[in-house]
């Protein structure tokens, strides 16, 4: 995975909004996947390994998939649009609300069963449950904006909302995120196809 | 952030030395063998030692030890002594090194089993020490013959030009062994299992 896939060209001539979240969109299909391949391999009475696997894996998906990708959405995407006449409280947008906090539930669930790996005979089932939940939560849900929202918002913003939207999303990055995270996250993403299993 | 203890993180980029990334990553499995016979004298010793811990060993010999390790040193590095060196491939120390790692093999499906039954049948802990032992005393003499006798040899045939190939090699071959930080990923989880140990020896 090289820089060049995400965060790095925002400004860039020709990259659209919807553009930055799709690419953002391909990383977290692919923890999505390291994800679901250790879930398979993770047996009844889960290890100190798999507990390490686990936190790593909640860590990037509150740090990337969370803050950083649904951030950027929810504060400024979603914002923009409801400017431009998308209803909020229904509609397109208000789902896609629900399934960002609909998914938070699931992450805390994923922690909260790999701190039991060791003490809680539960652990194994609550991290299965919650896993392959916010598994198929995200990908139908990435599903849904790649091919029906996010279409809806290429028509709906101007070059100029576009324009100021990428922008936005650079302000963003470096305001929300601190120094080092997207290296972090950048590794951690490797780490989580390193020991997928 | 992270908590887990830091550890080395050996990667291959093209200014290193092939023979200083192998011996980096001898430093982490050393690592995990000694808690494996930390694990093991427990065991022994009749003190609480659950099946996971040998289970989460077994992961990084598979995974890390064999398949990431082992794999650069059988698919690249040996047929570069046989080819560039005229090393023999049937006998010799690439031979040795060879049958080390298919001995170690058959010791590491063996505590891989005893490990998964070791909560049911308690009596497994007999196979689980004779594998383990004779998997330690293994790695450890494997180590040392390729750091001190075998290794030292080969870096000073390597010119910078060989050097740089292998490093190539061992880059691709980490790329498509699922990424250049396994050997982050798992330097983490042996610390963790050490703070783990730390935690039990304690207590």
């Amino acid at each position: 995975m090289s820089n060049h896939e995400h965060g790095h060209h925002h400004g860039k001539e020709g990259t659209t909004p919807t553009q930055i979240l799709m690419a953002e969109h391909e990383l977290i299909l692919q923890a999505l996947e390291a994800l679901g391949k250790r879930l398979d391999r993770m047996g009844d009475d889960p290890t100190p390994a798999d507990r390490v696997y686990f936190e790593k894996a909640v860590e990037f998906l509150r740090g990337f998939a969370d803050k950083c990708h649904h951030g950027k959405e929810e504060d400024l995407l979603f914002k923009r649009l409801g400017e431009r006449g998308f209803p909020t409280q229904g509609g397109p947008i208000a789902v896609m609300l629900s399934e960002h906090q609909a998914g938070r539930a699931f992450i805390r669930g994923i922690a909260e069963g790999a701190a039991k790996i060791g003490s809680d005979p539960g652990a194994a089932e609550a991290i299965r449950h919650n896993g392959w939940g916010y598994i198929e939560l995200l990908r139908n849900h990435i599903a849904k904006e790649n091919e029906v929202l996010f279409p809806m918002a290429d028509r709906a913003l101007s070059a100029e909302d576009q324009h100021d939207l990428a922008h936005a999303f650079e302000r963003f990055e470096a305001q929300e995120t601190g120094a080092g995270v997207h290296e972090r996250m950048v590794g951690l993403l490797q780490e989580l196809r390193a020991g997928a299993g | 952030m992270n908590a887990h203890a830091p550890g080395p993180v050996p990667t291959s980029s093209s200014d290193d030395s092939p023979i200083a990334v192998l011996a980096e990553e001898h430093a982490l499995i050393l690592r995990a063998v000694e808690l494996l016979e930390r694990g093991l004298a427990r065991l022994e010793a009749g003190t609480s030692m659950g099946g996971p811990f040998f289970a989460a060993l077994v992961e990084f010999f598979q995974v890390f030890a064999d398949r990431y390790h082992h794999g650069k040193e059988e698919g690249i590095l040996f047929p570069f002594m046989v080819a560039e060196m005229d090393y023999p491939q049937k006998s010799g120390p690439v031979a040795v090194l060879s049958s080390d790692h298919t001995a170690g093999r058959a010791h590491v499906r063996a505590m891989a089993d005893a490990a998964a039954r070791l909560e049911a049948e308690p009596a497994v802990a007999s196979e689980l020490l004779e594998h383990g032992q004779a998997y330690a005393v293994l790695l450890r003499a494997h180590v040392d013959r390729e750091d001190h006798k075998v290794f030292p040899t080969v870096e000073d045939f390597l010119g910078s030009d060989e050097r740089a190939g292998l490093c190539a090699a061992f880059a691709r071959f980490e790329s498509a062994e699922g990424g250049q930080r396994t050997a982050a990923h798992y330097a983490d989880v042996v610390g963790v299992l050490e703070r783990d140990m730390g935690r039990l020896d304690r207590s």
